[in-house]
């Protein structure tokens, strides 16, 4: 089952993405375990999730992918990451393609989940972790560069659900 | 009404930093931003949902961080952030999320809160929320802890 949530949420990805961005993205791995720290590449967005499980959702790319996406989003360049408007647009992506995964996931197993407000973050060098939770790894290919998906959750939930 | 919740915070923070020997508290500002920034190195974020939904977040030196879990740990040094200490700072700002719900939930409106996320990192830049962020400085014998706090009412 934890590889169902994990594609659950990367499905939920590659849908929105083409929606919102118009943009296929290539699944280039598989999802692998990242531990309870991950590394951001620049700018990331985290939301957090409770119920018969909990954990978190991110998407993490460099800040020259970030600007690409939000060019496409918003049609025009954008010089600095650190934008009140274009961090709004990225939390909001994220939280679309978070809602669209949660939703899929209470319908098939019962979860119970709700979403917390998502967190936007730049950095050069920030590292991210919820203790105690492991982590997994994707990593979509797109034309405005890569784009990490990881999603943590506390598996031992599972056996009681 | 936001200034409900922000008192629920507030007084969370005065009743439960005590507990650890911390009782010379100061907020020394009180801001309303239109997005945070920190400068210091170790924070700690935590979702919240209910009848409002936002985040909260801890942000610590690397030195008020050491010195806040040795309070906790009755004085015994610590020389590193540690999954340890990652983790002692977890329950304490669980401690203070969860006894700011607790006083919001006693007006009748209803929070609950996700599991803290630590983001460790200089000069990291955030938005919190679509809306404003309030950021509550407390001045401590450990040292300085940064409150954000992002709501959308």
């Amino acid at each position: 089952m934890n590889m169902e949530i994990c594609n659950t949420f990367l499905k939920s990805v590659d849908n929105i993405l083409k929606e919102m961005v118009d943009v296929n993205a290539c699944i280039s791995t598989d999802f692998y375990p990242e531990g309870n720290e991950v590394c951001s590449n620049g700018v990331c967005s985290i939301i957090n999730f409770e119920g018969k499980i909990k954990g978190r959702f991110m998407i993490d790319m460099t800040q020259d992918a970030f600007l690409n996406v939000i060019k496409s989003i918003m049609g025009r360049n954008f010089e600095c990451a650190k934008d009140m408007l274009i961090l709004s647009a990225i939390a909001e992506l994220n939280n679309t393609i978070a809602e669209n995964a949660v939703a899929n996931l209470n319908n098939k197993y019962s979860f119970e989940l709700k979403l917390a407000s998502p967190t936007v973050l730049v950095a050069k060098e920030a590292l991210v972790c919820i203790d105690k939770i492991p982590s997994y790894s994707a990593i979509c290919k797109t034309t405005y560069g890569d784009i990490k998906v990881n999603v943590a959750f506390n598996e031992e939930a599972l056996t009681n659900v | 009404m936001y200034e409900m919740y922000i008192n629920s915070f507030v007084e969370a923070i005065y009743t439960i930093l005590p507990t650890f020997g911390l009782n010379e508290l100061r907020i020394t500002s009180l801001e309303v931003k239109e997005h945070m920034y920190t400068n210091m190195e170790v924070t700690v974020v935590i979702g919240l949902m209910g009848s409002v939904r936002g985040n909260i977040s801890y942000s610590f030196s690397m030195e008020s961080a050491k010195k806040m879990v040795s309070a906790m740990n009755m004085g015994m040094p610590v020389e590193e952030i540690d999954e340890d200490v990652r983790s002692a700072l977890a329950e304490l700002s669980n401690l203070i999320t969860g006894r700011g719900c607790k006083i919001i939930s006693n007006n009748e409106n209803y929070t609950d809160f996700t599991t803290p996320t630590f983001i460790i990192g200089k000069d990291v830049y955030y938005l919190m929320s679509k809306v404003k962020t309030l950021a509550i400085n407390v001045e401590s014998e450990a040292g300085e802890i940064q409150v954000n706090v992002g709501l959308e009412l």
